[in-house]
């Protein structure tokens, strides 16, 4: 987000199930609270059931729900194998955060994340995207606040997993930087 | 940039990230809508679910039985002055057309919304048909939100002019409004309005023929009264280039006018292009919008998801869109369409700077591919009983002809157990259709059978089956009863008895509804007690061949519904499994997962149904120890 009327763009790719629009919706919510215009877009019907899943998420100005091709700032990739559906909307600069368990899966610049041995570690397996989440706070430019994130995930969910989802997004952002500034 | 003020504020703390459907939701409770009416079909089943959330105790809302009937219960309680809403996806609209087109001329007193969601692309729907073009057939009045904050807003809009008009108006929501989120001020205080009166009027409510007529000329002169009237007026709005000198211009509808405002805005044409956006595209003043287009202008005509507004205005003005083919005519318009169609027409009327005029303007939705990479098909969830139901139905009638139907079993088809889909209630009826055809052959005696939901029997499966009873026909029925409307999320079903609300009403039991429609052989069997159904279904196709109607209940509840343990994980004996991969390839169940050279049941994804032990050739897969 540089500058007035810019947004930032992320596109969210996943399988039905992983808890793509709770994702979207924590980011939606956290943007609110930090008084920037928000909008994102849900899959719904047939692609729920463990189909492809892919999420808009456009933080600033914007006043249609979709962005275009190359132009998106990050992907986060809740499947590898989702990854390569949500690459076209990402500009050449763009970040990718993505959930795999092997490290050398993070191609050029890529930032792999085993998410979700680290959130069925913490205790969540279904956090996974939390610890995406987490990462994708330290970006640089990335508009949300983890305070924000923060306040949100202590407000959704089950009630008694909260403080087990807040520390899973805070584990997701202490993963190491070295990857970050390597551009794609 | 663009100076002029954004119409949607800035959120401020106390806004709401609502989807369209919420946002709508809100409106229906703000405005007091008194009865409100729907058949979940998505992309328009969070409406009833986020009104009933209010609690308002002044409203009754329901889930209809089909949409014809949610359009009747809500049309008859406007005739008493309340304001009332029917709400459903677009094709349930085919299902509601015949009371609509003759509400069109009865017209009502209080405000009646009728809200159809379009579906372009189409995600989830069996056709992209275009709301608007029933609007004009029926007569009435259809507005076309862009953003979720339109479309609360609209709902108050459509009140007035309903009232104003005593019309129903259509509200169209396109997919995009009702499954995206956005800002939305928090609900204001709920209207009040005169209670329930019923002034009889038999020329108008019992009209006959005659008096039809009458009613005709009315509805036309209330029609030609609108088109110059303040509401439809102010359906034509600049949304950037009032003043603009381009040869261009843009006239839009729906979403893709949100998406062309962006790329004017952000290519730093808006001052430049003028763009109209037609919030009410029904009916139509042509003359309006070609004098705020003018007529010297070549025009782009951006809108989901048939040619409407170009046609209203092609023989006018110099226009192209969706109807000469400068657009797809066929698919969801994304903003990359709308760009790819605002460059060319930026290119060949010579104005601003055109990056890429080349490029294709397709109509693909986000998500079906990537680069050399396809979506990941939905699948049944592991654990769903209707995937055992199918299973048994191959082993049993492997040559059968199956006439599949509408819901989560649809995905049958990806065992090869679905051989045609059509519309909600057809698969008994084609499955008959099938019984008489091969009846004129000579040869083999082709077995048939019929697969519907529970919901979508209630729907429109039981005038089907009167009609396939009353005849003679005789095939296999299954009907897959998991006790709720499983593929839009839940929404409780007659059989249950369950209320929208949650509330208790009254239960009527499948088996009843089956008697009642004159079948005499029937079964109810779980098809999670493998052996048990698949003697009842053998029996149940020897029945048909024998030249009886058989209709076998396929009783066992949704696994999303009961939660995820059913029993012990079963345990796969890798030395014994011989790697054919049925369980995985062809009964596709997705906690059988392969990681590397192994093949394993995921102990995370699998809900223990135990189906898979009868499904492999080999014996490899044993019950799992009780823990």
């Amino acid at each position: 987000m540089t500058g007035e009327g810019m947004s930032y763009d992320v596109v969210l790719a996943g399988r039905g199930g992983q808890g793509v629009l709770f994702l979207s919706r924590v980011m939606g919510e956290a943007a609110l609270r930090q008084g920037l215009a928000v909008r994102t877009t849900e899959t719904h019907g047939m692609a729920m059931r463990g189909g492809s899943v892919l999420c808009f998420v456009r933080i600033g100005s914007g006043r249609g729900p979709l962005f275009r091709k190359g132009t998106a700032s990050l992907l986060i990739a809740l499947h590898v194998s989702e990854l390569e559906l949500g690459r076209p909307y990402l500009a050449p600069e763009a970040s990718i955060i993505v959930n795999t368990p092997n490290r050398a899966g993070g191609r050029g610049g890529q930032i792999p994340i085993d998410a979700d041995t680290l959130a069925t570690t913490a205790g969540n397996a279904r956090s996974a995207n939390l610890v995406l989440l987490g990462a994708a706070c330290t970006l640089d430019g990335f508009p949300l606040k983890p305070e924000s994130v923060a306040s949100v995930i202590m407000e959704k969910g089950p009630e008694n997993m909260r403080p087990v989802n807040l520390e899973i997004f805070r584990l997701g952002g202490q993963r190491p930087t070295t990857d970050v500034q390597n551009p794609r | 940039m663009c100076p002029r003020q954004t119409r949607h504020p800035l959120p401020r703390e106390e806004f709401r990230l609502l989807l369209g459907n919420e946002a709508m939701a809100q409106g229906l409770y703000e405005e007091g809508c008194r009865v409100a009416t729907a058949y979940p079909g998505t992309p328009s089943t969070e409406i009833l679910e986020a009104l009933s959330a209010f609690r308002a105790p002044d409203l009754h809302l329901e889930w209809s039985v089909n949409e014809k009937v949610a359009l009747e219960v809500a049309c008859a309680a406007s005739y008493t002055g309340l304001r009332t809403a029917v709400i459903m996806k677009q094709v349930g609209l085919n299902v509601a057309l015949d009371p609509l087109m003759s509400l069109a001329y009865t017209g009502v007193v209080g405000g009646m919304l009728v809200i159809v969601a379009d579906d372009p692309g189409p995600h989830s729907s069996q056709t992209e048909q275009d709301t608007r073009l029933f609007a004009m057939a029926a007569g009435l009045p259809v507005l076309d939100p862009t953003t979720p904050e339109d479309a609360r807003e609209m709902v108050s809009l459509g009140y007035r002019i309903s009232e104003r008009y005593r019309l129903p108006v259509i509200l169209r929501p396109l997919l995009r409004i009702c499954h995206s989120r956005a800002p939305i001020p928090p609900p204001g205080e709920r209207k009040t309005g005169p209670g329930p009166e019923f002034r009889k009027e038999v020329d108008r409510w019992a009209a006959t023929p005659r008096h039809r007529l009458a009613l005709h000329r009315e509805l036309n002169e209330k029609l030609k009264r609108m088109t110059v009237s303040r509401e439809c007026l102010g359906a034509y709005r600049y949304l950037c280039g009032e003043k603009g000198t381009s040869g261009l211009a843009v006239v839009a509808s729906g979403v893709p006018a949100s998406y062309a405002l962006d790329c004017l805005r952000e290519w730093g044409l808006d001052g430049i292009v003028p763009l109209v956006c037609v919030k009410m595209p029904y009916p139509f003043n042509r003359e309006r919008v070609a004098a705020m287009v003018g007529s010297d202008r070549k025009v782009l005509v951006l809108e989901e998801t048939g040619p409407f507004v170009e046609l209203m205005l092609r023989g006018r003005l110099n226009v192209s869109g969706r109807y000469d083919g400068t657009v797809p005519s066929e698919g969801e318009m994304t903003s990359d369409t709308v760009a790819a169609a605002l460059n060319r027409a930026l290119y060949s009327t010579g104005t601003g700077r055109v990056a890429r005029a080349e490029t294709p303007i397709e109509t693909e939705a986000p998500g079906r591919e990537g680069d050399g990479y396809s979506e990941t098909p939905p699948v049944l969830c592991a654990g769903c009983p209707h995937r055992t139901s199918f299973w048994a139905l191959k082993s049993e009638m492997p040559r059968g002809i199956y006439a599949g139907d509408i819901g989560c079993y649809t995905l049958g088809r990806s065992l090869g157990a679905v051989d045609t889909v059509l519309c909600m209630g057809a698969s008994i009826s084609q499955a008959a259709g099938f019984y008489w055809a091969f009846r004129q052959g000579k040869g083999h005696r082709q077995p048939v059978a019929a697969v519907i939901g529970d919901s979508t029997f209630y729907h429109s499966g039981i005038p089907a089956l009167v009609n396939a009873v009353q005849q003679g026909a005789s095939f296999v029925v299954m009907i897959l009863d998991n006790g709720t409307t499983a593929m839009t999320g839940g929404q409780p079903t007659p059989g249950t008895g369950t209320l929208a609300d949650g509330g208790r009403g009254v239960a009527v039991p499948l088996e009843d509804l089956v008697r009642g429609c004159g079948v005499t052989e029937m079964w109810i069997s779980d098809p999670l007690d493998y052996d048990g159904f698949v003697a009842d279904l053998r029996q149940a196709a020897r029945t048909a061949m024998e030249g009886k109607m058989a209709v076998i209940i396929s009783r066992s509840p949704c696994v999303l519904e009961i939660g995820q343990r059913q029993g012990p994980v079963p345990e796969l004996d890798m030395g014994l499994c011989s790697e054919c991969r049925v369980c995985m390839d062809v009964f596709g169940c997705p906690a059988i997962v392969q990681e590397g050279d192994e093949i394993r049941i995921a102990e995370e994804l699998c809900p223990g149904c135990g189906a898979c032990v009868a499904v492999c050739p080999v014996g490899a897969i044993r019950p799992g120890e009780p823990e």
